[in-house]
């Protein structure tokens, strides 16, 4: 879970980091008692969850109130990149003698958190090499840092204390990634973090529920799967078919049904729909009958007239499937099932032939 | 011979008195899998379906020496202690089907197994199953006979969903399984491809391997490593989910945890590595079986 800069910030300066003089501001009447607040001049920053930001000229230096009112009233009428901008973050600009790149995060490769730290800060450092990583060990972070205090101060007087501060904000704040790019060396020595690219751990901040998920996307062809993996495998296909998909939606577990109905409400409900694929693996242990009476009582409401394909299978799959027919014949539904003969890939070929 | 489960395989299961670890106890006796007891920390002296249930590890293995597996089915929140008692405990082999464990407590017991030698599969695993031998988990379900025989080919899967899909697909090509794996979908795991992957090059019972993996988190780089330096010899097939994901946002996670939308790298260009790294490329899940096929007959 991605959160916007100056929420990142707030947490860094939660754990003693410094960060420039700021104020969220959401609309043009806002801006000059900030510009007063701040003084001197300023950088305004749309706060959209935006990898490349500044490339896509969300983060703008300004000179003069007019040139900040300028930008934040472009902002609000037409977005950056695309992305709707409803706050943005304006700060004091600050001087900096240098900037350098500091991260704390999960690596795969070592199975572990790495602190990563660079002499040159900025865009594009992701892909420079004089990146150096230092693992740390989950069970002493403390300790991890003491034998590497020697080498940091070494790049920068103060940045052993900053890396503290930032590995205690990561473990203490269950992260998942924090980066500060760029950190700015004040012509004292001092540090400061101008941007700050926080992502939570989702299993400790994003109890969402029972494992569903659901996004909205413009297409017309409904989704429902089961399990991670077939949704992904799924979604594949519908590309590959040229099916647009209305929506991604997937649930895994053993959800009960009222969950599911809820779910399958959501997203067979659209308006616009020229049909649903309603598809899933061979599950484990989800029970298929008790998923697959929710879908039911969502169709029973809603009655759609496009057409449906269902393919299933796990535990109580027979018990499941004969529910949907049930549930097709008594309100004339156009749905095809399908069990595990049938290949996820051909269900959703099948689609495509029924929403010609 | 057989990765990860034998004849001699005894499991603890920790959370038995759970749902989860009930159904677990259940699916593993129904496959022929020893399950001699379970621990549940404050129940200790109560019988769980016939299993009796210790309060600690330590009480379970003095009972229970032979045990040598332990399955975690415990709360997110529990399940730092819960590994950390099985590794402490001295348990080779815990297999953590616990979802949505903290990262911070994953690694916390990854470092901990690591230093110890011991081996971790998941967090966030279904768990395994070597067909005719038994399982860890409820891989399968009650269609495990359906779709689970012994045979040549080794299956690893990062989605539990997808174990059975892809060994459902060997059975159909009328070949079985020599084992089949759930890494798991978490961002840090235990067991990562390349460690299966060097297991079953070392099982003679294995002749080929199929392998389904996704979008985002990079653990495709060592599987790479592997081939290039001559680690993994025998043919390998893969499958790299989530190719749509590249039209999503930055930051998206899709299906799961690991399958993160820019962290990493994409299902192209994961696609691209291993191809060149020698491994046969699946554009289509399905097509594993044809790759199955050509490997099998060469």
């Amino acid at each position: 879970m991605n959160v916007c800069e100056h929420e990142g910030k707030t947490l860094l300066a939660k754990h003693g980091i410094a960060i420039p003089a700021g104020i969220l501001i959401s609309g043009i009447e806002e801006i000059e008692a900030a510009t007063k607040s701040l003084g001197g001049c300023w950088v305004v920053k749309a706060q959209i969850l935006e990898g490349n930001r500044a490339a896509h000229g969300g983060v703008v230096f300004c000179e003069s109130v007019s040139d900040v009112e300028k930008t934040v009233s472009a902002w609000l009428a037409r977005g950056v990149n695309g992305q709707p901008v409803e706050r943005m973050l304006l700060e004091e600009h600050i001087v900096a003698a240098r900037e350098l790149y500091v991260s704390c995060l999960y690596d795969a490769a070592s199975r572990g958190p790495l602190l990563l730290v660079g002499r040159h800060g900025g865009s594009g450092v992701e892909t420079r090499e004089d990146i150096r990583s230092f693992p740390i060990d989950s069970r002493d972070p403390a300790r991890s840092l003491e034998g590497i205090f020697g080498e940091l101060g070494l790049i920068a007087k103060a940045l052993p204390e900053l890396c503290e501060k930032l590995v205690k904000a990561f473990f203490e704040e269950d992260a998942r990634q924090i980066e500060i790019n760029p950190v700015a060396e004040r012509a004292d020595g001092s540090l400061v973090a101008l941007d700050a690219k926080v992502a939570l751990d989702d299993a400790v901040h994003d109890r969402s529920a029972f494992g569903a998920s659901y996004r909205a996307l413009s297409g017309d062809i409904a989704t429902l799967f089961s399990g991670g993996g077939a949704s992904l495998v799924n979604m594949d296909a519908m590309q590959r078919a040229g099916l647009r998909a209305a929506n991604y939606a997937e649930y895994s577990g053993n959800p009960p049904k009222e969950k599911v109905r809820e779910l399958a409400t959501l997203v067979l409900s659209k308006p616009g729909l020229r049909g649903a694929l309603i598809v899933g693996g061979i599950a484990n242990f989800t029970d298929v009958k008790e998923t697959f009476e929710g879908i039911a009582e969502a169709l029973d409401a809603l009655k759609p007239s496009y057409p449906i394909v269902v393919r299933r299978a796990g535990p109580r799959e027979r018990e499941g499937l004969a529910l949907l027919r049930a549930c097709a014949e008594r309100n004339g539904l156009r749905i095809e099932l399908f069990g595990k003969e049938t290949s996820m890939d051909d269900a959703v070929t099948r689609m495509k032939t029924l929403a010609l | 011979m057989s990765i990860l489960l034998t004849e001699k395989t005894s499991v603890l299961i920790q959370g038995i008195t759970g749902k989860e670890g009930l159904r677990a106890l259940t699916a593993m006796r129904a496959y022929r899998t020893r399950v001699p007891c379970g621990v549940t920390p404050g129940k200790g002296g109560h019988v769980a379906d016939g299993a009796p249930v210790f309060g600690t590890v330590r009480d379970a293995l003095s009972s229970f020496p032979e045990i040598n597996v332990s399955a975690v089915y415990v709360p997110p929140s529990a399940a730092k202690s819960a590994v950390l008692e099985a590794l402490e405990a001295g348990v080779p082999l815990v297999n953590v089907m616990t979802e949505k464990m903290p990262l911070k407590d994953a690694a916390y017991c990854l470092a901990a197994a690591r230093e110890r030698g011991a081996r971790i599969i998941g967090p966030g695993s279904l768990g395994c199953i070597v067909p005719g031998i038994g399982r860890l988990g409820v891989v399968g379900g009650p269609l495990v006979d359906d779709i689970y025989a012994p045979g040549p080919i080794g299956v690893i899967s990062r989605s539990g969903g997808m174990t059975n899909e892809l060994s459902w697909l060997v059975r159909q090509a009328g070949l079985g399984q020599s084992a089949a794996v759930h890494v798991g979908g978490e961002l840090l795991i235990g067991t990562t491809y390349a460690d299966v992957l060097k297991e079953m090059e070392n099982d003679p019972a294995t002749k080929a391997v199929v392998l389904y993996a996704e979008q985002g988190v990079n653990y495709e780089t060592e599987i790479v490593s592997l081939l290039h330096d001559g680690g993994f010899t025998k043919p390998l097939a893969v499958h790299i989910g989530g190719a749509f994901a590249e039209t999503l946002p930055s930051g998206t996670v899709v299906g799961h945890a690991g399958a993160i939308v820019g962290k990493g790298r994409s299902a192209r260009e994961k696609m691209a590595a291993l191809q060149d790294a020698g491994a046969l490329v699946a554009e289509r899940f399905e097509n594993l079986v044809e790759l199955i096929h050509s490997t099998t007959h060469a």
